[in-house]
């Protein structure tokens, strides 16, 4: 009865692991709609940042910001690639996809700078040639706009110093909870395409700046970096989640599916000892009644 | 009636303030600034520091700490990092980051340090500041 005695332990060990597959999938949905709900409070106050930001430098077409320097006189150009991972695999494609794009878009000749958040890319990243710049740790937890401004004000004073002269984030977008791509994002140095033109009333109006232009970017600056930055981290954190909860959901789905063919084999196994049990003890009475 | 206009007070975690105001006197970078309706279209700087706006006839005192203020149309916008009424702050919190600023501050010969210090403090004495319901 070796047989029937394997298919059961197998079925156990399965149902072990739907049950945690199970409970991830749950945990998944949970934090990512916590994430979701904190992107939404936070929304608000970047976009309106955003939008000042957008007016000034309308408004002010010859202003020279640092900011928006390019500085293409330099012979070699610096680029910091902010990677975004998950600190746990289990997600599908998720941490893959984010680690083969940026390995794609940042340029492995030394000019190429990696900072990076998550134990997956940090890894990953330690054993190749890409010099790293900085790695942040953070818990697993929703991202905090804390975290993000610490970060943020890291990579401004990176730029200002003139450490690195382009600051990019590699990212994965959420289109929806299946639509999950990953993307560059280039954030520094700033272009005048990435802000919309003030509309209606707004844009007939002069806005006296105190005490000048330059002085009310310096304070929005950081802040819309780290909008940005946060933006990012809360987006691929609700991401991973998603890219779990499907990875998980489609676990569960399988261990189903075998649990229930294992059933029928295990059935059949022993219907198939029960048949000869029965064969062996009515040739046994056969045999004394002979 | 006295005359108002539309005040909004946002900062990353909430909406702090959204209604309308008489008045508010906030500090900008170049000193305090009053508010009133019909105010020119105005963008600034804000210190972190209190901040004292008058809703519905009464004077309310807030921290604040930095950011900007924008005036457009009769809506007036602030954008903070974090925003408080008098009987949302945690004293003791306050007192405790206020020792740790000051600790920090002796010890560091970094300047980007001792800059984060001095802000730390300065929010954790406008908390206390407001808290212990002195006017600004």
């Amino acid at each position: 009865m070796a047989n029937m005695r394997d298919i059961r332990l197998r079925m156990k060990s399965i149902r072990q692991t739907l049950q945690i597959t199970n409970a991830m999938k749950l945990i998944s949905t949970s934090k990512l709609r916590r994430a979701k709900m904190q992107l939404e409070q936070t929304e608000p106050y970047f976009n309106k940042i955003r939008e000042t930001m957008g007016d000034i430098v309308r408004r002010s077409q010859d202003l020279q910001y640092r900011y928006f320097d390019k500085r293409l006189a330099k012979p070699e150009r610096h680029k910091a690639y902010l990677v975004i991972t998950g600190d746990k695999g289990l997600a599908g494609g998720y941490n893959h996809n984010i680690i083969k794009l940026t390995e794609e878009s940042c340029p492995s000749d030394g000019t190429g700078f990696l900072l990076l958040i998550g134990n997956i890319g940090k890894r990953y990243f330690l054993r190749r040639s890409y010099p790293i710049l900085e790695s942040f740790h953070f818990s697993t937890s929703v991202p905090t706009v804390y975290e993000a401004k610490e970060i943020s004000d890291y990579v401004l004073e990176q730029f200002d110093s003139g450490a690195i002269d382009e600051f990019h984030i590699v990212f994965t977008r959420m289109y929806s909870s299946v639509k999950l791509v990953p993307e560059v994002l280039k954030v520094l140095p700033l272009e005048l395409g990435d802000f919309a033109p003030p509309t209606g009333k707004l844009a007939e109006t002069t806005i006296a700046y105190i005490p000048s232009p330059e002085a009310v970017l310096d304070s929005l600056v950081p802040k819309y970096l780290s909008g940005v930055v946060y933006g990012a981290m809360v987006e691929s954190f609700a991401s991973e989640q998603s890219a779990r909860m499907t990875a998980m959901d489609s676990a569960s789905k399988n261990a189903q599916e075998m649990l229930e063919v294992l059933q029928l084999t295990y059935n059949r196994a022993r219907q198939t000892a029960i048949t000869q049990e029965v064969t062996e003890i009515v040739a046994g009475a056969m045999a004394l009644n002979e | 009636m006295e005359p108002t206009f539309n005040l909004e007070i946002i900062t990353p975690y909430r909406v702090f303030v959204g209604t309308a105001s008489e008045m508010i006197i906030v500090n900008t970078i170049d000193g305090e600034l009053g508010i009133l309706p019909d105010h020119e279209p105005v963008a600034a700087p804000i210190v972190i520091g209190p901040i004292k706006v008058k809703i519905g006839g009464k004077w309310k005192n807030a921290a604040v700490s930095d950011g900007i203020l924008e005036v457009v149309h009769e809506r007036v916008t602030m954008l903070v990092g974090a925003a408080e009424w008098p009987e949302e702050i945690d004293v003791a919190r306050a007192e405790r980051s206020r020792a740790r600023a000051l600790e920090r501050l002796k010890d560091t010969t970094v300047v980007w340090e001792a800059h984060r210090a001095k802000a730390a403090l300065l929010r954790a004495e406008t908390r206390l500041k407001i808290a212990k319901g002195s006017t600004p």
